[in-house]
């Protein structure tokens, strides 16, 4: 198992996700996963780079997984955005054998939840899980994002991937089955089109209660804003990240400040 | 010999120009566009399997399956001034459905390069200004400063009250950090945006 990774959290996660990067932090902690932010690392470009300048979004690819080789360790990420940009311009690299560039192809983008909930997996977390929630009704929502490029997790569907359940279920978790978990969200056009955002994510809303869910577990920045705060529906969903819901159930200290962040209160499911 | 131009119907937009593009159904647009995007558009056979997973169907006139017809057809005014491609959030469902394989979200990222290039954008197109935006917020800074990027897109389409609420909210829980700190090689960040090494 490898236990030290270069940290990248991306812009979110030291402003809207703070509490993703808080708790991603705690947990990894507790399992033995060292990070070393990246210093010196630059905006992934998201999704306005490679939908509006192509060249730039491959630049600034490229410049991170340079970077992050000269650290000799693997790029770490827990925004499945910043995670599709590194894998992608990885593998563009890579498929020209990394002619012309920087970066040789000595290491790798991962994404924490492939890190978290296979590399270390569930074996290695069961004995920390102390305050299992009991039977805590989830749609886990992994977004389009974690699994794009298709190949970028290999062993996960792009349709219906199942990487986070194992660990999730080990949390007391119960996954309900649910079709819509990689429908988008609506990404960014949360800004210029918020009805449209709405409309989605009520969609989700709506079915996964159908499903039986009482909440959201995600794994991405901006899936989690856009079911937090464009939700109109009367009884929203709450929605964790899935690194919240693994520290809870360990017990971590300072887990209890990370919830009071979410605008869709989830105090009522975590008194269980 | 049957032509298509006999058989094509009348389309509902801009009416007798399509159906002369109609004829010559691999036009030089479309030969640009396969090649700038990398997908083989011309092994489309209109199955709809994009149109049917679009999470962005309902709020479009037309589907990618549409969009990719009129590239074929050489209609470039037309597609590179849609609504659709701009609508396009990149998800990929309609890659992960094609049965040749086809990315409509790579194709999209060509055609908006290419809008943008050729002065297609119109000035009331807020998708565009938001990325226009968040890529100058990040030109300037190497990492993005979110509430800086809320507030120039604010003014710039001068619409100051909706989200008002949830803004403040934000950043009364602090997860709207105006602090986060500009990159401190600003010299390589320009670089990496304008291409130079």
């Amino acid at each position: 198992m490898t236990t030290k990774f270069s940290y990248f959290p991306g812009c979110s996660l030291h402003s809207t996700a703070r509490e993703y990067d808080l708790s991603a932090r705690a947990v990894c902690a507790a399992l033995g996963v060292e990070l070393v932010e990246l210093k010196d690392w630059n905006c992934c470009g998201a999704t306005s780079a490679h939908a509006t300048a192509p060249d730039t979004a491959h630049a600034l690819g490229m410049s991170n997984l340079a970077l992050a080789e000269k650290e000799k360790m693997d790029i770490v990420t827990p925004c499945s955005s910043c995670f599709s940009r590194l894998k992608a311009c990885e593998m563009e690299a890579r498929e020209d054998g990394c002619k012309g560039e920087e970066f040789k192809g000595e290491i790798s983008a991962r994404h924490l939840a492939e890190v978290l909930c296979d590399e270390v997996g569930p074996d290695r977390m069961s004995p920390l899980i102390r305050k299992p929630f009991k039977d805590l009704k989830a749609a886990v929502y992994y977004g389009c994002l974690m699994v794009r490029p298709f190949a970028a997790l290999p062993g996960s569907d792009p349709e219906n991937p199942t990487l986070m359940d194992g660990c999730l279920k080990l949390a007391g978790v119960t996954t309900v089955p649910w079709s819509y978990n990689t429908d988008c969200c609506g990404a960014g056009l949360s800004a210029p089109k918020p009805k449209v955002v709405e409309s989605m994510t009520n969609r989700l809303a709506e079915t996964a209660r159908e499903a039986g869910a009482e909440c959201f577990i995600t794994a991405c920045p901006l899936c989690q804003l856009n079911l937090d705060t464009r939700q109109t529906i009367a009884n929203p969903l709450p929605v964790f990240f899935f690194t919240e819901i693994l520290g809870w159930a360990m017990d971590l200290p300072g887990a209890a400040a990370w919830f009071p962040k979410h605008m869709i209160s989830p105090q009522a499911l975590l008194r269980g | 010999m049957i032509r298509l131009s006999d058989v094509a119907e009348k389309p509902a937009t801009t009416p007798g120009k399509l159906s002369e593009l109609a004829a010559n159904p691999t036009s030089s647009f479309a030969k640009e566009v396969a090649e700038k995007s990398g997908q083989d558009i011309s092994k489309c056979y209109q199955c709809l399997r994009c149109v049917a997973g679009c999470p962005m169907a309902d709020f479009n006139d037309r589907g990618p399956a549409d969009i990719l017809r009129l590239i074929m057809m050489g209609a470039k005014e037309e597609v590179l001034g849609s609504e659709e491609i701009w609508a396009c959030t990149s998800c990929d469902t309609c890659a992960s459905r094609c049965p040749m394989e086809i990315s409509m979200s790579r194709v999209n990222d060509e055609l908006r390069r290419r809008a943008i290039a050729e002065g297609f954008v119109k000035p009331d197109n807020n998708i565009a200004k938001f990325h226009n935006i968040f890529m100058n917020v990040a030109k300037s800074r190497g990492r993005l400063n979110e509430p800086m990027l809320m507030a120039h897109y604010k003014w710039q389409t001068r619409d100051f009250m909706s989200d008002m609420g949830l803004g403040v909210k934000m950043i009364l829980k602090q997860k709207m950090n105006p602090f986060v700190k500009k990159h401190r090689d600003s010299a390589r960040i320009r670089r990496l945006f304008e291409g130079k090494k």
